[in-house]
């Protein structure tokens, strides 16, 4: 069988792009009560949101960055917080119907194919375009269902008793200093609700762009799967490239109940300037599924470990993760898993790639708490690094506080090898493609997972990565 | 038994420390080195350690030893002949000062925190071993530290140096019965292996349950030298225990093997840092511990492979044996990895209950679950207890273990 090199004619272009700035309301550089206020006062939200803001915005002004502990990272120091726009809103209201969409913005989408994607079979696109969903939309059955996919701002105006019970309660403001910040200056993001029993079988997709130089980003995902539910949410990200620091910094949570299952995609692209500083929580009660599905491919420095905490018997999580780190990117990602329910079991795998000077870092939690018998954690980590300038860590915590379970935690570093390469060039492949095919292989169980049009998407970020590996 | 000590921490000044160092004839530099280090014990914050339990530690009462009563060093057979010195640090101030000035604080900086800069400030107990070239010191050489008053405190020094191609095993061991007071240990050592020399170093733990350890050991490796470490950390109430391997020579190796076993209340923490820096260095761990009661335990390690190194081998393994529901167990197995030119770079960590498997086949072969778990657990430390030298310390050691289960 003749093999052949894989198609390396991917536009790039498309994936930085940036447009005119031109936004109705982009707050002051910096941050304090005021911007706060402004913003909550615009978005017209009850009191109780405003005053969580406030509270929030104390705990984020008191709270250290963390630059030295366990979740600590020096490069933080490079975040100037002042130099920061905390809320720019294009269009006046979220959209639902699409001639409403602005044609300049109607053109973004174009270029990432939502549209197209629609056209296909997507039920339900939020796309986020800088710090406000302006266009939703949602198949009429699932309606007719109950489930609600929503914009956040939305979300809390039309359905504020599920909002309240719910918000921030699987990642408090005081968790972490970003996710207080997050709390602080929300908007944006999605509210999925899927009750009782309705299986969502096709995905729910958000697109998230960032545009404004200096401008932070801050959605606030709540999904809520009720018992015996399922859904699958996907989130991808591209951004255009701007040269000075930007913050992303998302919180999002996530509660099933009993017996519901969830999956959570992302692809992670933003711009190699962009602080990627990220929260992502779910909370799985007794025989509960939560899978979160992550791959980050841009930044500057991604901070972000998605966790699940187990709560009922029989609850299973799972976290499925890439990473790959280029010149000048730090991708310090992985997972936690808290085992509180007898008879949980949770599954790690991290693949992560350096290179060109990039460095990836997994860092990991997996705790079993007392009283959590017949616990079943398993770990794997898998390093690849491609040059002599690229780095990897790994820094799994463990904590076992309990007799009666397992543990196994597994890593592994190391680099292509001289056979694997010998043996493909052997067949005719150019290093190039031959390089390229290897490290596409190493992430092979990770992209079946995703769905096709994302699959594709990856490989060609990937190959796109990869090209000038040679010489 | 008499023995002289310091004042309590909280009366000691620099000025003291000067005067007690002149007192003892010893040489400007190494005064200067020791108030150097009080200004930073006195000075600087203490280390905040999530995973070590300091919070009973009353450093008020740390009454420190002035004198080397708690030392004893023990060999079998003639070692001047050979040009070996087994003395301990003081003495050997006055025979061998430039080795000594050349290698004290080589290995671990005083400054890096609080406790470390204490000993080296306050250090009077201590061995200096000197190997010269191609010597092989077949038996066993052994220091033994002891607590000579309850609740005292010391903070011994030790020097390991071997010259190229020196072949020895030293055995560390610190060793008291239980009392109620609080002691505390904080010992420093130091080692150095010459291009192709063999260390076999051996170092056990096992005071009574009222002493708090807080120590440091680092390992030098040169070209083609090999040192074969083996940890037994069975006593205290708290121990942190921060050792690292640093292998700088091409082709320089490390076997390191450890068992813990943690009962009662105890909270023993090691945190093994291992270094790779030359060329084709190579290093096998293997960890093992043990929980039982409300004990806690924690293996914090990490591999560092750094830049320069080149077709490193490393290989981690560390596992954790929980006997009790409520023992507790932490694990981070780190690594840090600065090169893509790696030959073979992995660990491998498990923790969980006793295998209902193995227990189950044994009890088939009429083993009562007791006598099962026993067998077990002994067979789980079998590596590390194989690499003790002397049979009377083995037995001993093997005898504490099964009092522990």
């Amino acid at each position: 069988m003749a093999v052949t090199a894989t198609n390396l004619d991917f536009d790039y272009t498309k994936y930085a792009f940036r447009n005119e700035e031109r936004y109705i309301f982009k707050s002051e550089k910096g941050l304090n009560e005021k911007v706060v206020r402004e913003l909550s006062g615009m978005k017209g939200e009850p009191e109780w949101m405003l005053k969580r803001r406030l509270q929030a915005l104390e705990i984020f002004r008191k709270k250290p960055t963390p630059l030295t502990g366990m979740w600590a990272n020096p490069e933080l120091a490079e975040l100037n917080y002042d130099e920061i726009h905390y809320f720019v809103r294009a269009g006046e209201r979220p959209q639902t119907d699409w001639d409403a969409v602005p044609a300049e913005i109607k053109q973004t989408f174009e270029r990432l194919g939502i549209p197209e994607a629609e056209r296909k079979f997507l039920a339900g696109v939020g796309a986020q375009y800088e710090s406000e969903v302006v266009y939703h939309s949602l198949r009429e059955e699932w309606a007719k269902q109950g489930v609600i996919f929503l914009d956040t701002d939305t979300g809390l105006k039309e359905y504020p008793e599920i909002f309240k019970q719910y918000f921030g309660t699987v990642v408090p403001a005081a968790d972490n200093k970003y996710a207080a910040l997050n709390t602080a200056v929300w908007s944006g993001g999605s509210f999925v609700y899927v009750p009782k029993g309705v299986h969502v079988d096709i995905p729910l997709q958000a697109y998230f762009r960032i545009n404004a130089e200096n401008m932070g980003q801050f959605e606030r995902t709540l999904i809520i799967v009720e018992e015996g539910a399922s859904v699958h949410y996907i989130e991808g990200c591209t951004a255009p490239i701007y040269s000075t620091n930007s913050l992303h910094s998302a919180v999002v949570e996530i509660i099933v109940m009993k017996g519901g299952k969830c999956r959570y995609t992302t692809i992670q692209n933003w711009a190699n300037n962009i602080f990627n500083l990220v929260t992502k929580r779910a909370i799985a009660y007794e025989e509960a599924s939560m899978e979160w599905v992550d791959g980050n491919i841009g930044s500057r420095l991604t901070m972000k470990y998605p966790s699940v905490y187990l709560m009922g018997r029989g609850a299973r999580g799972e976290v499925l993760s890439v990473a790959y780190a280029g010149k000048g990117q730090h991708q310090d990602a992985g997972a936690k898993m808290v085992h509180i329910a007898p008879d949980t079991t949770s599954r790690i795998t991290n693949k992560s790639v350096s290179k060109n000077g990039g460095k990836t870092t997994y860092r990991g939690l997996a705790k079993v708490a007392p009283g959590a018998t017949g616990a079943k954690i398993n770990v794997n980590c898998d390093a690849l690094i491609l040059d002599e300038k690229s780095a990897s860590d790994t820094i799994p915590y463990i904590e076992i506080e309990e007799d009666r379970c397992t543990l196994a935690h597994e890593a592994t570093v190391g680099r292509i090898g001289e056979e694997q390469l010998f043996y493909l060039m052997s067949r005719g492949i150019g290093e190039a493609d031959a390089l390229s095919m290897i490290v596409l292989g190493f992430m092979e169980p990770f992209t079946r997972e995703l769905p096709m049009e994302y699959a594709v998407e990856l490989n060609r970020l990937i190959q796109l990565e990869m090209e000038g590996s040679v010489g | 038994m008499t023995m002289k000590t310091f004042p309590p921490l909280g009366e000691i000044s620099d000025a003291l420390v000067t005067e007690m160092s002149q007192a003892a004839g010893e040489p400007e530099w190494l005064t200067a080195q020791r108030v150097e280090a009080w200004r930073f014990f006195a000075s600087a914050e203490p280390p905040y350690w999530r995973r070590t339990d300091l919070s009973k530690f009353r450093p008020e009462q740390v009454i420190a030893a002035a004198d080397t009563a708690a030392t004893s060093v023990y060999y079998e057979e003639d070692l001047t002949e050979k040009g070996v010195v087994l003395v301990t640090l003081e003495q050997a101030l006055r025979s061998h000062e430039a080795l000594i000035r050349q290698h004290l604080g080589a290995a671990i900086e005083p400054t890096r925190h609080k406790f470390l800069a204490l000993n080296a400030a306050l250090w009077r107990d201590g061995v200096f071993l000197y190997v010269p070239k191609n010597v092989t010191v077949e038996l066993p050489l052994t220091a033994v530290f002891s607590m000579p008053i309850p609740g005292g405190a010391i903070m011994p020094r030790n020097l390991i140096i071997l010259d190229d191609g020196a072949n020895v095993t030293f055995v560390e061991e610190y060793h008291s019965t239980a009392a109620s007071d609080q002691a505390f240990a904080a010992p420093v050592t130091e080692m150095f292996l010459g291009n192709d020399a063999t260390l076999r170093f051996i170092a056990v733990q096992t005071w009574g349950e009222d002493v708090y350890h807080i120590g440091a050991q680092k390992a030098r490796v040169g070209r083609g030298a090999t040192i074969e470490w083996a940890a037994v950390n069975l006593g205290a109430r708290v121990q942190h225990i921060e050792a690292e391997t640093s292998l700088e020579g091409d082709g320089s190796r490390v076997e390191w093997v450890a068992a813990t076993f943690a009962g009662d209340h105890q909270n023993l923490l090691t945190a093994p840092w291992l270094r790779h820096i030359g060329a084709k260095t190579e290093a096998h761990m293997d960890f093992k511990t043990v929980v039982k009661d409300q004990s806690y335990t924690t293996f914090d390690g990490m591999i560092k492979i750094e830049r320069q190194s080149r077709a490193t081998v490393s290989r981690l393994e560390e596992h954790a044996l929980h006997l009790s529901p409520k023992a507790r167990s932490d694990s981070i197995p780190g690594l840090m990895i600065d090169t893509n030119d790696v030959a073979r770079a992995g660990h491998a960590s498990t923790s969980g209950e006793v295998d209902e498997e193995q227990l189950f086949y044994m009890r088939s072969r009429g083993i009562p679950r007791d006598d099962a778990i026993h067998l077990i657990v002994t067979g789980f430390f079998e590596p590390v207890l194989d690499r003790i030298p002397h049979d009377a310390l083995r037995r001993r050691i093997a005898d504490m273990i099964e009092a522990k289960i």
